[in-house]
């Protein structure tokens, strides 16, 4: 099937097998790593990206569903440039242990951004509540968080 | 090996037309958070799919005619937004609030909430309380109408035809002294597939409850309507005192609905959490409303 989708601000149309996971046509079609698979139940969050400025688990759709939408994973905004400050944030806050679930948490906290631009802590929190992370305890991450809020930078 | 085909119809008609193609190994897929899951696990690669989200008719809220219309392809997380929701189906709102993850609610949809018919799938026990109806339509166009709690007969069991499809939710809102909350106990936090959940809707004049209807889903194949508690609510007065027996009276509940399954132990202290929870809502909502 073709389909037609924005992928990271590129306009793609592409001939697809549609019954794939999202998941899958990312990483595996497209070449987009960043999305990483941990549970493939839509429980990790490890998998999200943003479907139309919204966060998802792309392990819990598939590919033809996309057709016409946009998706942006963390390649997109390292094209933007806006990883930097938030890859900043998290290396120096200690909120990057393992990475595994960097991808996920940092979708999520744009999905919020898109959203709101001055969320509270508790929406932060909210906003992170599908994404599991085993090594860091979370608080290190809301903190990152926090502070691409409020704009500040790291060396 | 058949041919995978998908097919995205985006009106009713174009609907009704890939019905009417339908093979035994085509399915309907709205937001997947329960097919693309379940297909993956399981291992099947070989199937076809009709995606329904691209159908603009089946995302719509509307209320006409003191009748909410929700359609099929509504998500959790527009039914946690919607004004009309939140105004005329509270325990709506909060029920798909409950659901998930936030990416899992950007997911979810109504209609595939029902049709997969979960034991404790959130939002079901909230349309039982309400009455609520479904609107299905077939592979010639026909429309048929019925009752969630009659559609849904089992665990993953439905009354859907292998070409019929639900297109709408239809919710009567609740009156200006009607009340009505959800409450919910899972296993983590958050993302979770409720273990009981309850929701209960009560109609009160002044103190005076006229009316109620309680759901208590997950002890049984699907929500269970308490007439025990119903009968103990009527004719009284909403107060603390009632709110005490109605606790244990869903303790008693949960062990005439499940007298032998294991999870009663802990499923009569956790439905006394959520009915308390519940009868709490409604006490402040009530407050707002004075
Ligand atoms: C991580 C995770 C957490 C979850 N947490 C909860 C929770 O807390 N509470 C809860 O209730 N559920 C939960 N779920 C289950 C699921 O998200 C819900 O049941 C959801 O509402 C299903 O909707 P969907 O649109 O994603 O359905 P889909 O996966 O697209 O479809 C589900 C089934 O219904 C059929 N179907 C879908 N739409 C229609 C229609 N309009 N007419 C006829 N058949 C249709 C499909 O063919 C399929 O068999 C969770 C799922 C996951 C993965
Ligand atoms: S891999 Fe998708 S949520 Fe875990
Ligand atoms: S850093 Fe290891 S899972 Fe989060």
């Amino acid at each position: 099937m073709e389909i037609k989708a924005t992928i990271n601000g590129d306009e793609i149309v592409k001939n697809i097998n549609p019954n794939k996971r999202l998941v899958d046509f990312l990483r595996d079609d497209m070449n987009l790593k960043s999305v990483k698979e941990g549970c493939s139940e839509g429980e990790c969050g490890a998998c999200t990206v943003l479907l139309d400025k919204k966060a998802v688990t792309s392990c819990t759709l598939f590919a033809g569903q996309i057709d016409g939408c946009e998706i942006t994973t963390v390649e997109g905004l390292e094209k933007t440039g806006e990883l930097e400050l938030i890859m900043k944030s998290f290396s120096k806050n200690g909120a990057i242990q393992c990475g595994f679930c960097t991808p996920g948490m940092i979708m999520s906290a744009k999905a919020l951004f898109y959203k709101n631009s001055n969320p509270s802590k508790d929406e932060i929190i909210k906003a992170i509540e599908g994404n599991l992370c085993r090594c860091t305890g979370y608080n290190k991450i809301v903190k990152s968080i926090e502070e691409v809020r409020d704009g500040i930078e790291h060396e | 090996m058949n041919k995978s085909i998908f097919t995205a119809p985006k009106s009713l008609d174009e609907l009704k037309t890939a019905l009417s193609k339908k093979t035994h190994n085509t399915y309907i897929v709205a937001g997947g958070t329960d097919l693309a899951v379940g297909m993956n696990k399981n291992k099947i690669y070989d199937f076809s799919l009709i995606d329904i989200t691209k159908i603009k008719e089946l995302k719509k809220i509307e209320y006409k005619d003191d009748l909410i219309e929700i359609g099929s392809c509504v998500r959790m997380v527009d039914l946690e937004d919607n004004e009309i929701i939140n105004k005329y189906v509270p325990s709506l709102s909060k029920a798909a609030s409950c659901i998930g993850s936030t990416q899992i609610r950007n997911l979810a949809t109504i209609g595939g909430n029902i049709a997969n018919a979960a034991q404790c799938a959130d939002t079901v026990a909230v349309l039982f309380a309400f009455d609520a109806e479904v609107e299905i339509i077939n592979s010639i166009g026909e429309i048929r109408k019925e009752l969630v709690y009659d559609v849904i007969q089992g665990i993953g069991q439905t009354t859907l035809k292998d070409d019929e499809v639900i297109i709408k939710v239809i919710v009567k809102g609740q009156e200006a002294n009607e009340y009505s909350s959800f409450s919910k106990i899972g296993a983590r936090k958050t993302v979770t597939i409720s273990k009981i959940n309850a929701c209960i809707k009560l109609a009160l004049n002044d103190n005076k409850i006229t009316d109620s209807r309680v759901y208590i889903g997950s002890i049984g194949v699907k929500a269970v309507r308490s007439l025990l508690i119903e009968n103990a609510l009527n004719n009284k007065v909403f107060n603390e005192e009632l709110k005490e027996k109605i606790l244990e009276l869903g303790s008693k509940q949960v062990l005439d609905s499940i007298p032998k399954r294991k999870s009663k132990d802990y499923k009569k202290i956790a439905v006394k959490g959520i009915l308390d929870d519940i009868f709490c809502d409604i006490e402040k909502r009530r407050n707002l409303d004075e």
